[in-house]
């Protein structure tokens, strides 16, 4: 047969009220370096400060990565065509018709007859 | 009073104990100080050097607040609570025990004959705690001291079921046979 639980309360921290608070208060006071610290890094601008670190480290990655590809990119694209000079040469309008043009006068018969040998 | 598996909001209160808030530290430190106290008395003896093991473990705790599961808080404490209660015993290990009359003496103020008897009663529990194996300390404390279930102490002490109940029935024949205890009956 179990023997009767024994009146342990004597040991009860709590049953002397006054001194348990000051146990209470002696660890609350303990505490109270830590928890100042808990609030200061908490604050929301140091938890947008801790966020800051990672997210320009995760930007600057992506810079890296963005500029590696525009420079491979320029470089495996062919080597393209000169732009015209102008309106005249980008629609394809002889040259001796654009001093005509320029000049606002009718083409001459020797005109026609240089232009003819230029093209030839 | 406190239990292992009394998780009820003990999450919501460690997540704003990381926060700083002392408010929510204070009910953490006031639901657990009890079994905390019994636990650190059952390894180191004294009451102020439980007092003291007590308040080391929940700064501790406070400190490694991050690390804990919340919904397990009681147990990360507690087993902070007995690893600290350790490293006092075995730093105060070559100290020898002040003397009991004299520790219950101490804390009691003139007074009432009650009082004086009360105090008496303790003195004489704790030389008989004293002459328990440790782990019987243990298991007697938590449970006839803070009401905890076989159950609960074994998950604490990484115990069985029938162990517990054993070590409690030892303790329980150990104490009652104890010399201090029953001159205090007979007087």
């Amino acid at each position: 047969m179990e023997p009767e639980r024994l009146d342990l309360s004597p040991l009860d921290p709590a049953a002397d009220q006054l001194a348990y608070e000051r146990l209470i208060r002696r660890v609350m006071a303990a505490a109270e370096p830590e928890l100042e610290r808990r609030r200061i890094t908490r604050t929301p601008l140091s938890v947008l400060g801790g966020w800051a670190r990672p997210v320009l480290a995760a930007a600057a990655i992506v810079a890296v990565m963005a500029g590696s590809v525009l420079v491979a990119t320029e470089r495996d694209r062919p080597a393209q065509a000169q732009a015209p000079a102008d309106m005249a040469e980008a629609l394809g309008v002889p040259a001796p018709a654009v001093e005509w043009l320029v000049e606002g006068r009718e083409p001459t018969k020797a005109d026609l007859v240089l232009a003819m040998e230029r093209r030839r | 009073m406190a239990r292992l598996d009394d998780v009820n909001g003990d999450a919501a209160l460690v997540q704003r104990a990381r926060e700083g808030d002392g408010a929510a530290f204070e009910v953490l430190v006031r639901r657990y100080m009890r079994p905390a106290y019994a636990v650190a008395l059952g390894v180191v003896k004294e009451p102020a050097d439980a007092e003291d093991v007590c308040q080391d473990a929940f700064i501790r705790a406070l400190e490694r607040l991050d690390d804990c599961d919340p919904v397990r808080f009681g147990a990360w404490l507690l087993r902070i609570v007995r690893n600290r209660a350790y490293s006092v015993r075995r730093y105060l290990g070559v100290r020898e025990a002040a003397p009991l009359d004299a520790l219950a003496l101490a804390t009691g103020e003139p007074g009432p004959h009650r009082m004086l008897e009360r105090s008496r009663l303790r003195r004489d529990l704790l030389a008989a705690l004293a002459g328990l194996k440790e782990v019987q300390r243990q298991v007697v404390l938590l449970h006839d001291l803070e009401g905890w279930k076989h159950r609960e102490i074994g998950a604490l002490l990484d115990l069985p079921e029938g162990t517990v109940r054993a070590h409690l029935f030892h303790a329980r024949r150990a104490l009652r046979d104890h010399e201090a205890l029953k001159r205090s009956k007979e007087g």
